[in-house]
């Protein structure tokens, strides 16, 4: 009688601290054991509480919402792949994470890709193909596999390097529309009209181009996108005026023999018999 | 000059003094203090979800990543621990070595503190609920007390971390706070062991340990060092030239070695702050397509691509080094004319090395209009890096070789070899200069690291730079069941020597010699120097980093062609034993049965002696054999244990207690 009483005093009197206590833990882990909630007889009551905070509860653990945990992961640029996915969550198990995602897929929160053979789960917010994109890619696929099989079995035979990619852009306009965001192309003032225009076209080639996490263009690709319209020699001289300018940052290869004759040869020469193969965007550096 | 001398073309990441442009990347030396300076917030505050981070730092050669990590060192002071690793060569990176490095570099100084006092007098300090930015003073409170009062108060603050994070491994934690403490042997002794390398017995018996830090046990001692540290003075990881990782067109093992390690450092310690350097193309060419998508993820939390500095900064720049020249002969900008100076200013894609470069140019041509160089657009469209007529890297060599003779001399002062990796590493590029025989990491496993492969047949090498005669024995065990099925190479630094008393080891040696497929190769001094410098003198030619007398950048190809054409690498005389072309003057031991009695193994011709194991006596009076041998070795490197001994017992009035204490009588 005397143990029940004492019991009944302890759920009352800590119940509340229990539960803020656990609140804390599963602010800092995500999950906490039924088992640390404190002692068995407050447990029953923590766990309502808990359950009313927003938390799950399963046989042995407290939760955070996996599909929250999930959203978490998302949100801070995560990309989550499926065979791994229970790793991005605490208190659960793959087959839980799984259902969690598929809800998150079906709100809208996440979009399910693929990145070669793998099944990823990525934030709304990614880059991805729309369905209609997707079906344009796979039409490009098929008729571009076309003409190049056509092209390897006639011996001495090739392609324009401006129709593939003319291709390329008018069946996938997504390929220029993912270049990250630039800087708006500023021409600098007293310029020629066809100066303006090849400086313009060029600083959106060089956002075009760029590789998004390096933030550099490799200028050999850089010349190769203008190409026909603007030739090699045209868009080097170019480049050249926009680093005087202090538009462009010119940058030394630092490969180790990686460039072929042909990128070489679009190239610009640098200092001490250098190569400048990559060019950055530098408005907005204080020059 | 040191400013514009050869040697300061390239970043010394541990300078007391450089100079330095604030505002050129602050981007990327604000993102590393502020993932430092978050690690400490998130250590204090919520320390249950401590996490690390991971930086890459991508430039072309020369743009400054590693002045990155001087300047970084310069700032912060004892506010973090920073650590500069170069990667392997000859095998994967593990969490040994990167213990081993860590421990190795808390030695180092920053605004002559070191690094080890930095790391526990701030860690005491935040303990004790002091503030943390004297951990120098905090220490000297703590050298005031008695010994008993230390360890009393030491044991609270082990308490008290161990209360903050279960994981932290309190016989690891308490020898490190200790360390601080002590001094000479046992200060050596405990950092030994808190590296996890392989003590010998009298230093396990100096800081009271059974055995050296086990395999199990390295990644929980990492993992209780960053967190700890992260408390007062988080530790910055710096991997540097990590472009040496690519082994031609496929991505490796070094590589997937590096990118497994670099993700476990980021899933299991606390507070790290990793920093991946390497050359821009390389990185993106080379090294990241080979990672895979749980690596990248945790590795490349952040990129940030180091400016090249724009006019105004090279101006800065300029102005810097010109106003530390002792004599100029003129106003700024002397050196330069202002003809000479506007092209430095607005020629595209220059880095800082190449306006140091041009500074040293205009310096040598002592300030006159010298025939400007064509403009970039016009010029020869040599390819990037491609020799020059006369390369001249006599002086880089050299720089070489002083190095390793620093890191000779680092090891010598720890009573410990060179690292057995390192030493892989440089025999690992000496095949780039054999034409008959081919050098390769091995797949056979511990503790064989090499296969030599000379035509007749292949042999397995190792490094055996075990201190402990156990550990020693083991691998010569090792070896001994290769040696039934492979010829197999023992390599040892004869400053190593083993002593008489290891009978057991000398037996477990004569086995290995005695199966007749065995060979024992001792490596000199000079070899061990060799070694280390051709290895930083590939690795540096691989980053962009090795230059030629003007200060030009040299390309791979042509260091390996001076190299070639130079060194003289395949007479060397540890290239020969290895390859079974015993030089005369390298002692190759074996290779045919062997009597198990140890001193058979020694050198059938007494060398002549020099005197200097007489004068080390006489100085000394009484000292062990062992010391004098090591004393020796170090005054003279051609001193071995049999030459010492040798001189001893005809000296004059010397005389042995045993077989290993002597003494010389001194005339009054």
């Amino acid at each position: 009688m005397a143990g029940a009483r004492k019991r009944a005093a302890i759920a009352i009197a800590d119940v509340d601290e229990l539960v803020s206590r656990a609140r804390a833990k599963l602010d800092e882990d995500g999950v906490i054991k039924l088992t640390a909630l404190g002692p068995k007889a407050a447990r029953t009551a923590i766990v309502e509480q808990l359950c009313a905070l927003g938390f799950e509860a399963t046989k042995s653990v407290i939760r955070r919402p996996i599909a929250a945990q999930l959203a978490d992961a998302l949100a801070q640029g995560s990309f989550v792949p499926v065979k791994s996915i229970a790793s991005f969550v605490r208190g659960g198990s793959a087959a839980d994470a799984k259902t969690a995602a598929a809800k998150l897929i079906r709100d809208g929160v996440a979009v399910r890709v693929f990145r070669g053979s793998a099944e990823l789960i990525v934030p709304r917010s990614a880059a991805v193909l729309s369905p209609d994109e997707l079906l344009a890619a796979r039409r490009l696929v098929q008729s571009l596999g076309k003409v190049l099989t056509k092209a390897t079995r006639a011996r001495g035979a090739t392609l324009l390097v401006a129709d593939v990619t003319e291709e390329i852009r008018e069946a996938l306009p997504v390929v220029v529309r993912a270049a990250p965001a630039s800087a708006p192309v500023r021409v600098p003032a007293g310029l020629h009209t066809h100066e303006a225009d090849a400086l313009g076209r060029v600083l959106e080639a060089v956002d075009a181009t760029r590789d998004e996490k390096m933030g550099l263009s490799f200028i050999p690709q850089v010349v190769n996108h203008l190409q026909p319209e603007l030739g090699a020699d045209t868009v080097r001289r170019v480049l050249l005026d926009a680093a005087g300018r202090g538009i462009v940052e010119l940058r030394p290869e630092g490969g180790l023999n990686r460039l072929t004759a042909d990128e070489l040869e679009l190239c610009l020469p640098g200092p001490q018999g250098t190569r400048l193969s990559w060019a950055r965007r530098t408005e907005g550096r204080v020059q | 000059m040191r400013s514009l001398s050869p040697e300061a073309i390239h970043a010394d990441p541990w300078a007391e003094e450089f100079v330095d442009l604030p505002t050129l990347n602050s981007k990327a030396s604000d993102a590393i203090e502020e993932c430092v300076q978050k690690a400490r917030t998130k250590a204090r505050e919520a320390p249950r979800s401590l996490r690390s981070t991971s930086i890459v730092v991508l430039g072309p050669p020369g743009v400054g990543k590693t002045h990155l990590f001087s300047r970084l060192r310069g700032r912060l002071g004892p506010r973090a621990v920073f650590i500069h690793v170069r990667p392997l060569v000859s095998a994967p990176m593990t969490p040994r070595f990167v213990l081993g490095e860590l421990v190795k570099q808390l030695a180092y100084t920053t605004h002559g503190l070191a690094q080890l006092d930095a790391l526990v007098g701030s860690l005491l300090a935040h303990l004790s609920g002091a503030a943390t930015t004297f951990p120098s003073t905090f220490l000297a409170e703590y050298q005031q007390l008695t010994a008993a009062e230390r360890d009393a108060r030491l044991d609270e603050a082990v308490e008290k971390a161990v209360a903050i994070w279960q994981e932290v491994d309190d016989t690891y934690l308490r020898r490190l706070l200790q360390a601080p403490f002590t001094s000479g042997a046992t200060q050596r002794a405990l950092l030994a062991w808190l590296s996890g390398r392989d003590c010998d017995v009298t230093q396990l018996s100096r800081i009271g340990a059974g055995a050296s830090l086990a395999e199990e046990l390295v990644v929980p001692a990492l993992r209780t060092l960053c967190s700890v540290a992260a408390l007062g003075a988080p530790i910055v990881l710096v991997m540097d030239q990590l472009e040496n990782l690519i082994e031609g067109a496929e991505p490796g093992a070094r590589l997937l070695g590096y990118a497994n390690l670099a993700a476990e450092l980021v899933d299991v310690m606390r507070g790290l702050v990793l920093v991946h350097m390497a050359l821009d193309t390389e990185w993106t060419r080379g090294i990241e397509p080979a990672l895979n998508m749980s690596q990248r993820s945790r590795l490349l939390m952040r990129t940030e691509t180091l400016a090249l500095p724009t006019p105004r900064e090279r101006e800065e720049l300029l102005r810097l080094w010109i106003e530390r020249l002792p004599e100029r002969a003129g106003p700024y900008p002397w050196p330069f004319t202002d003809r000479r100076l506007a092209r430095v200013l607005r020629t595209p894609g220059m880095t800082p090395r190449m306006l140091l470069v041009e500074c040293r140019q205009a310096l040598d041509a002592g300030g006159a209009d010298e025939e400007l160089e064509v403009a970039p657009e016009q010029a020869s469209g040599r390819e990037p890096g491609a020799a020059s007529p006369a390369l001249g890297l006599t002086g880089q060599w050299e720089g070489c070789l002083d190095a390793a003779r620093q890191v000779q001399a680092e090891a010598s002062e720890q009573r410990t070899s060179v690292d057995a990796v390192r030493v892989a590493d440089g025999l690992l590029a000496c095949g780039h200069f054999l034409t008959d025989a081919h050098i390769s990491t091995s797949t056979m496993g511990e503790p064989v690291q090499l296969v030599i492969d000379a035509g007749k047949a292949k042999r397995q090498a190792a490094v055996l730079h075990h201190s402990h005669y156990k550990s020693l024995g083991a691998a010569l065990g090792k070896l001994t069941s290769f040696a039934a099925r492979a010829q197999v190479v023992a390599i040892r630094e004869r400053a190593r020597d083993l002593p008489p008393t290891w009978k057991d080891t000398l037996a477990k040696r004569s086995v290995l010699l005695g199966t007749g497929s065995a060979q024992w190769v001792w490596l000199e001094p000079d070899d061990v120097t060799r070694l280390l410098a051709l290895d930083a003198l590939l690795q540096g030619a691989r980053s962009g980093d090795v230059t030629n007398e003007r200060g030009e950048p040299v390309d791979v190809a042509s260091v390996i062609e001076w190299a070639r054409a130079n060194l003289g690498v395949p007479e060397w005389g540890i290239v020969r034993a290895l390859l079974g072309q015993s030089a005369e003057e390298h002692e190759v031991e074996a290779t045919a049965n062997v009597a198990p009695e140890p001193q058979a193994a020694a050198p059938a011709a007494v060398p002549l002696t020099t005197g200097v194991a007489v004068a080390i006596l006489r100085q000394l009076r009484i000292a062990s054999v062992e010391r004098v041998v090591r004393e020796a070795a170090r005054i003279d490197p051609l001193a071995t244990r049999a030459t010492v001994l040798s001189e001893l017992e005809a000296g004059p009035g010397i005389r042995f207690f045993g077989r290993s204490i002597v003494c010389v009588r001194v005339q009054q």
